[in-house]
């Protein structure tokens, strides 16, 4: 109770001022109400449009004839006016004669110079023609020599081509002879034999000589040791005994040792002193070069090598010994081996291992070394036997070294020489040469042929073509023609006249009617179109209208409607459709005989139905602004009143339009969606509306 | 400062304290019409011309140049506006409806909720008290735009979205009210309370009989502050209202533009005339609750 006391003015200013509020709050929603635009609604339909074109005209007359004549005649009278009615061959207007007159002299005139005209361009017309047959003739002469001409050259290409391939076709038929790939390897591989062949020759007798002197030095030594031996033991007297006993042997091996020096055996100090410095021998070197004893000469006197030994031919351990070669123990004395000291003590400087020949394997063959002969003991008959051996080997080496060289000798007598085709293939090379250069200039003759050809027909068509150009008709001379036209024409005219004339110048009606038109007046030239115009009273009368542009879509030839004259009605089709200048199109009715009058106006109503539109509204909600139409719609919204409803303006474009609606495009309006007919204020766009009741309900 | 002949010293002094008293009125009064100013010229405005406000105002717009010079006093008074506003305006009462149904419903619930919660934080002790209050406090700290998404999918969830619902609920269980009325609460001495215990006064006697009469200062206190702050909500129903006719007052505002700032200086005088009743009404219970919410317990 107290804080009712305490704060009864707060509390009551603050619910008065809650119950204020609630009052301003009813007020302010019904002055909102109130202000409101009020609204009817329609929705749009599926319907037809229909329309009602009311079309003005008026009667006229079915048919009209046009009276002219020629132009420019000064007319003298003029008998009828508009709206008069003439009779077949009432006079219309008349001509002055005079000026008529005038006008004839001057068609005449006329006349004349046009004749004159066209004499003179016929003249000339005949001249060129001759001219150009003769041009032409002499077109034909050139073409027929161009072609003899021609012939001629291409006959002539024609035999060289011929000659040409001739003298190919027989060059090439004489093929030069040459061995082939196969042949020339077997020559070569024949030839490699030989000298291979001479080769081991010259190698076998080079052994055998080395082993003839080894004989010969080992028959030396074992005679030194014989001597020695009888010197030792009987003395100088004793020496020369044996001396004069031993000659039969000595006599029997210094001749063979001669023999061998003449049959060209190298001796032992000779081979030996030259061999370090002997270049590689020649393999075809004479048989005789060798046995001549120049071999011991220095290299500068050995004659020159046709072709050089191979390096390993030197060694005579690399090449097989010859079965005959008994002695081939002498090997071991070759150059590279033998010390230059041999000369001096050569007993010592043979080691008796190196030797493999059976004569080395005899239990005596230290008999010849000197210390062994020294020795005290030994028995004569043993350095005797040995001796013997000695000389027996000897001459064996010489027979196997006499048997080997007569078969180099042999085989050097045959002389090969190394085979060469150089000869057989320059004779190929010039064949191939002079058969490329016969075959270029058959090619050669062929192109001159085709020239020959080419030109001949390229010459033809010239003198062709010219002779077609001489005999093109030539342009026609429009001068001559026109003037002929012109002519023709200004005799018409002229016979117009005389007729004018004959009939002293009166114009008259070719038939009954009513005159609707008159275009001369006395003292002026008649003009170029009608001069008086009538129509015909007995033909049917027409209905014309003019159609506007916007309505053409309404009436179409054919089109059915009602025609109403005066109190007279009548059912009748559009017959013609015309389109004027301005856009507008004239329509053409044709009238039942006896009905309306020429000049009666009235009116041809066309009742038009559309098809079905999807979208159709009032016509008079529609409204246009700067060409474009637009409708108010009710659109709902979201505000702070919660849902209002809100005029929208809305841009639509009409299909159709009717007497009482009009078809909107498709999409203009969603299904549902109101068109504001009606409003008790001016709406403005997204301006908030309410309902109101529709009138009459 | 040195006193005149002829004055005694006790003279000199209160010559003194007049003159202190005299400028700290003059400073005071000073800032006090500083503070009016707005108040003041929204008065004004309300009643100026639109010609003349338009004018104004017219270097705000785009078009205009130089700065806006305000004239107190209108030269043709217009006072058409509040006729329009108050008899022509159905929006403004729809709004301002919102606003009182908001602000009500608000304030019942806060009442119903956050009492019997201080009550208790005040005067029970039980397990995890410190630790609730102390989550209170920090919710009452965070600002409304921290906590806006969570608020807005729980609102969603439960299909408050729209409705005034997503208002009035999330500030139903506000935590400031709690906060307040805790102090108000705890004002109140114990030997009082145990003395109706021993007198054998329940707990239910207790909290009707004593606690909410001893607190009725900080209650309307309570009441009042958060009034004002429900009347000017506009974060809350910008995000969790988007039909318009939901929205309360303080949206309607914001959507009067320029070329109407004439109209709506006159709806915003309209609306804080509410503002106004209700702090006249809990003036002395504001001063008392603040006070006894700063009393320490």
């Amino acid at each position: 109770m107290e804080f009712w006391k305490s704060k009864r003015k707060m509390i009551t200013a603050i619910a008065g001022f809650l119950v204020f509020m609630m009052v301003c709050t009813m007020i302010s929603k019904s002055v909102y109400a109130y202000r409101l635009p009020q609204i009817t609604v329609e929705e749009a339909k599926k319907r037809t449009l229909g329309r009602v074109v009311k079309l003005q005209g008026a009667v006229t007359q079915g048919k009209e004839f046009a009276v002219s004549t020629l132009p420019s005649i000064r007319v003298d009278t003029v008998e009828v006016g508009k709206g008069d009615e003439v009779e077949e061959g009432s006079v219309l207007f008349t001509l002055d004669m005079r000026d008529l007159q005038k006008q004839i002299a001057k068609q005449e005139l006329e006349i004349k110079k046009l004749e004159v005209q066209i004499a003179t361009l016929q003249h000339n017309q005949g001249l060129a023609d001759a001219q150009k047959v003769r041009d032409t003739n002499r077109l034909l002469e050139d073409y027929l020599t161009e072609a003899a001409e021609g012939e001629i050259a291409v006959d002539r290409a024609k035999i060289r081509e011929g000659e040409a391939n001739a003298d190919l076709q027989k060059h090439l038929e004489d093929v030069p002879q040459t061995t082939d790939e196969k042949g020339r390897a077997e020559a070569f591989a024949a030839y490699d034999d030989w000298v291979e062949r001479g080769k081991r020759l010259k190698e076998e007798v080079k052994q055998l000589t080395s082993a003839l002197t080894a004989a010969q030095r080992e028959v030396e030594e074992a005679q030194a040791a014989v001597d020695a031996w009888k010197e030792k033991q009987t003395g100088g007297t004793l020496f020369s005994m044996e001396t004069q006993t031993l000659p039969p042997e000595t006599d029997a091996g210094l001749p063979e040792t001669e023999a061998g020096l003449q049959t060209g055996v190298i001796l032992p100090e000779a081979q030996t002193g030259s061999s370090d410095a002997t270049p590689p021998e020649t393999e075809f070197a004479p048989p005789n070069a060798g046995l001549s004893g120049t071999q011991s000469d220095s290299p500068d006197t050995t004659p020159p090598e046709t072709e050089p030994a191979p390096p390993e031919a030197e060694p005579s351990e690399t090449e097989p010994v010859p079965p005959d070669a008994g002695l081939s123990g002498t090997q071991s004395d070759s150059p590279d081996t033998t010390p230059p000291e041999t000369e001096s003590a050569p007993p010592e400087a043979e080691p008796p291992e190196t030797q493999d020949t059976p004569a080395d394997t005899d239990p005596p063959k230290a008999a010849p070394s000197g210390g062994e002969s020294n020795e005290p003991g030994q028995p004569l008959e043993v350095l005797q036997k040995r001796l013997e051996e000695a000389v027996a080997r000897r001459n064996a080496c010489a027979d196997a070294l006499q048997e080997a060289q007569d078969r180099l000798q042999e085989h050097q007598e045959e002389g090969r020489v190394r085979p060469d085709f150089t000869a057989e293939d320059a004779e190929k090379k010039n064949w191939e040469t002079q058969a490329e250069t016969l075959r270029r200039s058959a090619e050669n003759a062929g192109w001159a042929y085709d020239d020959a050809l080419r030109q001949k027909q390229k010459a033809l068509e010239e003198a062709q073509r010219k002779v077609d150009d001489s005999v093109e008709p030539e342009t026609l001379q429009d001068t001559l023609v026109l003037n002929q036209l012109e002519l023709s024409w200004q005799k018409e005219v002229m016979q117009g006249y005389r007729e004018l004339q004959e009939q002293e110048g009166k114009i008259t009606a070719r038939q009954k009617g009513v005159v609707t038109a008159v275009h001369v007046s006395p003292g002026n030239g008649t003009p170029d179109g009608a001069a008086v115009v009538y129509a015909d009273r007995e033909e049917n009368l027409e209905f014309w209208m003019t159609v506007p542009k916007e309505q053409k879509k309404y009436v179409s030839q054919g089109t059915q409607g009602n025609l109403q004259l005066g109190n007279k009605q009548l059912d009748c089709a559009v017959e013609y459709l015309e389109p004027q200048a301005d856009g507008s199109y004239l329509a053409i009715l044709s009238l039942p005989q006896g009905l309306g009058n020429m000049g009666e106006s009235g009116t041809f109503v066309v009742s038009w139905q559309s098809e079905s539109y999807p979208c159709c509204v009032p016509a008079d909600l529609v409204y246009e602004e700067k060409g474009r139409h637009y409708i108010y719609v009710v659109r709902r919204q979201q505000g702070i009143l919660g849902e209002e409803m809100v005029a929208e303006k809305r841009y639509v474009k009409v299909v159709e339009e009717g007497d009482s609606y009009a078809a909107l495009e498709g999409g203009a309006l969603a299904d549902g969606e109101e068109v504001i007919a009606s409003a008790t204020k001016e709406i403005k766009d997204q301006a908030v509306v309410r309902y109101r009741i529709p009138d009459g309900m | 400062m040195q006193a005149a002949p002829g004055m005694d010293g006790e003279a000199v002094e209160k010559m003194r304290r007049r003159m202190k008293r005299g400028m700290a009125v003059v400073v005071l009064a000073a800032l006090a019409v500083l503070l009016c100013l707005p108040v003041a010229m929204l008065l004004f405005g309300s009643v100026t011309g639109d010609y003349e406000m338009w004018e104004r105002l017219l270097p705000m717009t785009p078009a205009g140049n130089g700065y806006v010079r305000w004239r107190w006093i209108p030269e043709f008074p217009d006072f058409s506006r509040y006729a329009n506003l108050l008899f022509a305006t159905p929006q403004f009462f729809v709004l301002f409806w919102n606003s009182v149904k908001i602000t009500g419903l608000i304030l019942a619930g806060q009442l119903l909720a956050a009492v019997p919660a201080a009550w208790a934080f005040a005067r029970y002790d039980f397990w995890m008290k410190k630790a609730l209050f102390a989550v209170y406090v920090i919710l009452m700290l965070l600002p409304f735009q921290v906590t806006m998404l969570s608020q807005y999918l729980v609102l969603d969830r439960f299909g408050f979205l729209d409705t005034h619902w997503a208002v009035v609920l999330p500030a139903v269980f506000s935590t400031f009210p709690v906060f307040l009325l805790y102090r108000s609460f705890l004002t109140i001495p114990e030997s009082l309370l145990e003395a109706a215990r021993m007198d054998g006064a329940g707990e239910g006697y207790l909290f009707w009989r004593i606690g909410l009469p001893l607190a009725e200062g900080g209650i309307w206190s309570a009441v009042v502050l958060n009034f004002l702050e429900c009347w000017n909500l506009i974060e809350q129903p910008l995000a969790f209202l988007k039909e318009q006719s939901l929205w309360p007052l303080s949206l309607y505002l914001p959507q009067i533009g320029l070329e109407r700032a004439g109209f709506a200086m006159t709806a915003s005088v309209v609306t804080l005339v509410p503002a106004l009743l209700v702090f006249g009404f809990g003036k002395e219970y504001l001063e008392q609750g603040i006070s006894a919410a700063g009393t320490k317990g």
